[in-house]
């Protein structure tokens, strides 16, 4: 009798065990990219740029050409090797502190300057590896080692909302926030990077996917509490949904 | 040998011009040549100058205490510029904006560049004027070489006004040549 | 003419384009500005990149992408600009991505002023960034010899997958000499290099890490091989050493170039005195200070547009105690002229004489 495989690993990613915290959403975002790498057979051509961060140990599971740039410095090493090879998928991966605090400048101007690239946001509103401290995305009221029990506004302002402001642009051709919380979320997140991976490969240009994710260690939750914080918490602050796509997708 | 001038004046007299073609003529006859544009902090509208040293041996700085020769298009340069002249220098003054004269100043040599380059053919040859009179000064450039540089740079944007621009170079060599004579 | 008359920054962004260079990226800042416009005029010309980053730490990231893919990439700064830099540049270190660096220096610290300097020499030379790694650091003092040093500059940091420097000033930058450009160089095929990003159709994925493998003996094992390697290996030094010498001068790039035509004036004069010159500084010519001869020789003098002087601990180092050293310190920010040279270097033996070794 000849079995069917109807579940297994990605081939891009490797049969070691994930170092994440138990319950940890990358391992899930590390695994829909890796899938839409299979289904667009592109994981030969795939150049992967990831950061400093939780982000970072996604570097020990991926089996493509990749790099790890300096903290924040993902999107102008991965404009540079799309530059220079331009055929290639190049996509970058990144945590908040990364992308929104220390990576800012980059991000926006890689952004603005529509460098065919795709840059993956995960949005956990909190410095993971650090251990806890206040994200440019931590919630207004959310507790942090360095911000307090409760995010105060008037002291350190407001979580900035990462697809709004690059929506602001010009030059990006997709832009669109997922979240990571139930398996209908998923599929639309998976969705969405295969969209933005597409655009990429036909030339397109910029596109930029933020996935809602969990923290459940440094929220000081469970896993499964930490499903609920996203739905209740952070997807009513950060809303779903594409910002921006190419017409001929509409 | 070594001689080392400043070009000084205000944008627009051809001071980088004069400076380049100079060089062009030293480094043809296989001189060391360096070249130093300077400009003043502001875009536009300011003074600019140039160093220009030829030398027979390896060229050390480019910052130089006393120039063996100076050019001074206008007055600001002949007043900011005259104390950096060496004992015994030439200063060449554009007679024109510069009111000095042997009298008042025994290293100062008037060059009427206006007047000449309009006996020239065109005062838009004022600056090679003062180029004649400054490569006659310096010495270290084969008339030859001046000229063959004046023709390889200018000659080929404008070769209508070749004929002007050699005249007007030899008028400056004659200045120099006039002026020394007397001595 | 075979000989063309060119700004410094011109000629050797040109020579850096005819070495192969066809990745820039930059940003702009005092004196080194004509560098990145000259590029990003050139770089289209050759199917080249030019990129203006949004900062000199995006510049430096850019050419990191660039080198990872294979490329050979330039940025170009001053000072304070490499001090942004040297983030990418220690980053550049670990993760063996080789690029090629220019360092107009100006005087600091601080903004400091736009004129030609030496005070970043520790900068360069001393381990820029985190984490005490070396890059080779090339010196030269003529415009000549800088568009001469740029093929070698990126072969050795392709050869090394390292960072290297070309330690210049503003001086270099802003005059113009006659200078004869190399021939353009064919491109180096990017796909030829078995180490680059490239995809892993075919093959096993390659990765350019950053971060240290969980045996950090490894790279540490790598460098130190490396260094010695170079110290072997890639000095390049002008000596102008007379048997009879009392007195050597040694400076290196501007300064190097006035002090190189104060000792032909001295030794004219009648002094015995002869002069060592590195062109590189990183490796350091120690092999050039440690066979002089204790017994002739009796002063070493480092004439450097620093104060305090900085290549003097390395002249330090090399001599190691055996023959007396003296710094002439022209701050930064000031170009001496001959005659400040020439004073200092007399004022110097002078002292030297009169006080007894």
């Amino acid at each position: 009798m000849e079995l069917e495989y109807v579940y297994k690993r990605p081939s891009a990613i490797s049969s070691e065990a994930d170092g994440y915290c138990p319950g940890c959403l990358h391992s899930t975002a590390n695994r829909i990219i890796a899938e839409v790498l299979d289904e667009m057979d592109a994981v030969g051509r795939t150049i992967a740029v990831f950061p400093v961060g939780c982000a970072v140990l996604s570097a020990g599971y991926f089996l493509t050409d990749m790099t790890i740039a300096a903290h924040g410095r993902a999107p102008a090493v991965a404009c540079a090797i799309k530059r220079c090879r331009p055929d290639r998928l190049v996509f970058t991966y990144q945590g908040d502190g990364d992308l929104a605090a220390i990576g800012m400048c980059e991000t926006i101007h890689t952004a603005n300057r529509g460098e065919n690239i795709t840059v993956i946001f995960i949005n956990n509103s909190i410095f993971g590896m650090t251990g806890g401290q206040m994200a440019p995305t931590t919630l207004i009221g959310q507790a942090s080692t360095t911000g307090g029990p409760s995010r105060n506004p008037d002291e350190v302002g407001y979580p900035f909302k990462m697809c709004e402001l690059i929506n602001q642009l010009e030059a990006p051709k997709y832009i669109a926030r997922f979240a990571l919380d139930s398996v209908p979320h998923i599929r639309e997140a998976k969705k969405g990077i295969k969209r933005a991976f597409s655009i990429q490969m036909n030339g397109g240009g910029y596109s930029f996917v933020e996935l809602i994710s969990n923290c459940s260690t440094n929220w000081k939750t469970t896993p499964l509490k930490s499903l609920k914080f996203m739905r209740e918490k952070m997807i009513p602050y950060y809303p779903l949904g594409e910002f921006r796509k190419p017409e001929e997708e509409e | 040998m070594e001689h080392k001038i400043l070009i000084a004046g205000f944008g627009g007299q051809g001071v980088l011009l004069m400076g380049q073609l100079l060089c062009y003529g030293a480094f043809a006859e296989r001189k060391k040549v360096l070249m130093l544009p300077s400009y003043g902090g502001q875009q536009r509208g300011g003074t600019s100058n140039c160093t220009v040293i030829i030398s027979d041996e390896d060229i050390g700085s480019p910052s130089v205490r006393h120039y063996d020769t100076i050019v001074a298009m206008n007055e600001p340069s002949y007043k900011l510029f005259r104390k950096s002249l060496k004992s015994g220098g030439h200063i060449l003054v554009n007679s024109s904006l510069v009111k000095v004269t042997r009298a008042m100043d025994e290293n100062a040599v008037s060059v009427p560049i206006s007047e000449l380059s309009r006996e020239a053919g065109s005062e838009k040859t004022a600056n090679i004027v003062m180029l004649g009179a400054l490569a006659a000064e310096c010495g270290m450039v084969g008339k030859a070489f001046v000229q063959e540089a004046v023709k390889q740079l200018l000659g080929r944007k404008k070769p209508d006004m070749l004929g002007c621009n050699l005249d007007a170079l030899d008028a400056g060599y004659s200045v120099i040549e006039k002026t020394h004579g007397k001595e | 003419m075979d000989f063309e008359f060119l700004e410094g920054c011109e000629a050797i962004a040109e020579a850096a384009v005819r070495a192969g260079c066809r990745f820039f990226a930059g940003y702009p800042i005092t004196p080194q500005t004509e560098v990145p416009e000259y590029m990003s005029r050139r770089m289209p010309e050759v199917g080249g990149i030019f990129l203006q980053g949004e900062s000199e730490i995006a510049a430096i990231n850019m050419v990191y992408g660039a080198g990872a893919s294979g490329v050979y990439a330039m940025t170009s700064s001053s000072s304070i600009g490499i001090a942004l830099k040297t983030e990418g540049i220690s980053y550049l270190a670990a993760a063996r991505i080789p690029a090629v660096i220019l360092n107009f220096q100006r005087g600091g610290p601080g903004i400091g002023n736009i004129t030609a300097s030496q005070s970043d020499y520790w900068q360069c030379v001393k381990g820029p960034g985190s984490g005490g790694h070396r890059c080779m650091v090339f010196s030269p003092s003529t415009i000549q010899e800088c568009v001469d040093i740029m093929g070698m500059a990126f072969e050795k940091a392709f050869r090394d997958r390292n960072p290297v420097f070309v330690l210049l000033d503003g001086s270099i930058g802003n005059i113009k000499e006659p200078v004869k450009l190399p021939d353009m160089k064919p491109v180096p095929d990017k796909d030829a290099f078995d180490w680059c990003l490239s995809g892993c159709e075919g093959r096993a994925p390659r990765q350019l890490l950053p971060i240290l493998p969980e045996d950090p003996s490894k790279f540490a094992e790598h460098a130190t091989e490396m260094y010695a390697r170079w110290q072997k290996e890639d000095v390049l030094v002008a000596e102008d050493l007379p048997d009879d010498a009392e007195v050597i001068v040694t400076a290196y790039g501007t300064a190097g170039r006035i002090a190189g035509a104060c000792v032909k004036r001295l030794r004219k004069e009648g002094l015995k005195i002869g002069m060592i010159r590195p062109l590189t500084v990183s490796p350091f010519p120690i092999a050039s200070f440690r066979k002089l001869d204790a017994g002739s020789t009796r002063l070493i003098i480092d004439v450097e547009m620093a104060k305090p002087a900085q290549m003097v601990e390395d002249v330090r180092l090399a001599v190691n105690g055996r023959i007396r050293v003296e710094a002439l310190e022209i701050p930064g920010g000031i170009i001496p002229t001959d005659e400040d040279v020439y004073e200092g270097i007399t004022g110097i033996i002078k002292g030297v004489n009169e006080n007894g070794a």
